[in-house]
């Protein structure tokens, strides 16, 4: 259970959680929708797959990822962004409070 | 994943079986009322029907299909997946809370309800790959 917050935890693992809900895409799909590093990404997508949210199959020289979420997991999925969401609405005001104090 | 599936059956019959046994027991001793043994029993088969649907999303295929076509089975095997998830969970909190006279009737409506939902997104989903002329599965 804590493997799952913990990958629940990151805003870039939900949403390649996200994109994969459409579809199972390959590792340099979901990469060309973040502007990281490939090691990082690949670092994500190691963290999804310890917690067993993601499947993995390789398909000749390609890695094809797929969802692999409960409906449990799916929920503390809706709720890992929400709450983010607004966590960071929350840390806005406070950010630019602070930015306004040091010019 | 077959041995698996066994064992989490057999696991639940022996859970269910002295389950029953037990509450039946408690009400002919007074220790607990008359309407507590079938309110348990359907409220853990509620249960159990959320459980299942829980795990439903998680049970993947290999990817012999079109990645597309994986994806709109998974889709299917989500929305599945809630919908008993859901329903089951609505049934145990109905047996939870409901008059008994009424338990019956409410529990029957929603896990109607989530039953009929997963018919038409069986069939969308059908008409979905015959639109796109994927074999059906």
């Amino acid at each position: 259970m804590n493997a799952i917050f913990k990958a629940l935890a990151d805003p870039t693992r939900r949403r390649v959680l996200e994109l994969l809900k459409t579809k199972p895409m390959t590792a340099g799909e979901l990469s060309d929708h973040f502007p990281f590093s490939k090691p990082t990404m690949s670092a994500h997508f190691t963290v999804l797959r310890e917690a067993d949210l993601v499947d993995v199959q390789k398909s000749g020289k390609t890695v094809i990822y797929r969802l692999k979420l409960s409906v449990l997991e799916d929920a503390l999925l809706g709720f890992a962004g929400a709450v983010g969401v607004v966590a960071r609405a929350a840390a806005a005001p406070k950010s630019r409070a602070l930015k306004k104090g040091t010019s | 994943m077959f041995w698996k599936s066994i064992l989490s059956s057999i696991i639940f019959a022996l859970l269910f079986a002295p389950a029953a046994l037990g509450l039946k027991w408690a009400a002919a001793h007074h220790i607990v009322s008359g309407d507590i043994p079938v309110r348990g029993m359907e409220m853990l088969m509620g249960l159990l029907i959320a459980f299942y649907g829980n795990a439903i999303p998680k049970t993947l295929q290999h990817l012999r299909e079109g990645r597309s076509e994986s994806g709109r089975v998974q889709s299917l095997r989500r929305t599945i997946g809630w919908l008993l998830t859901v329903g089951g969970l609505g049934f145990a909190a109905v047996w939870a809370s409901a008059p008994l006279s009424e338990a019956v009737g409410w529990s029957m409506a929603v896990m109607g309800t989530a039953i009929g939902l997963i018919v038409v997104s069986i069939v969308w989903t059908h008409m979905a790959q015959r639109r796109t002329g994927q074999p059906a599965r």
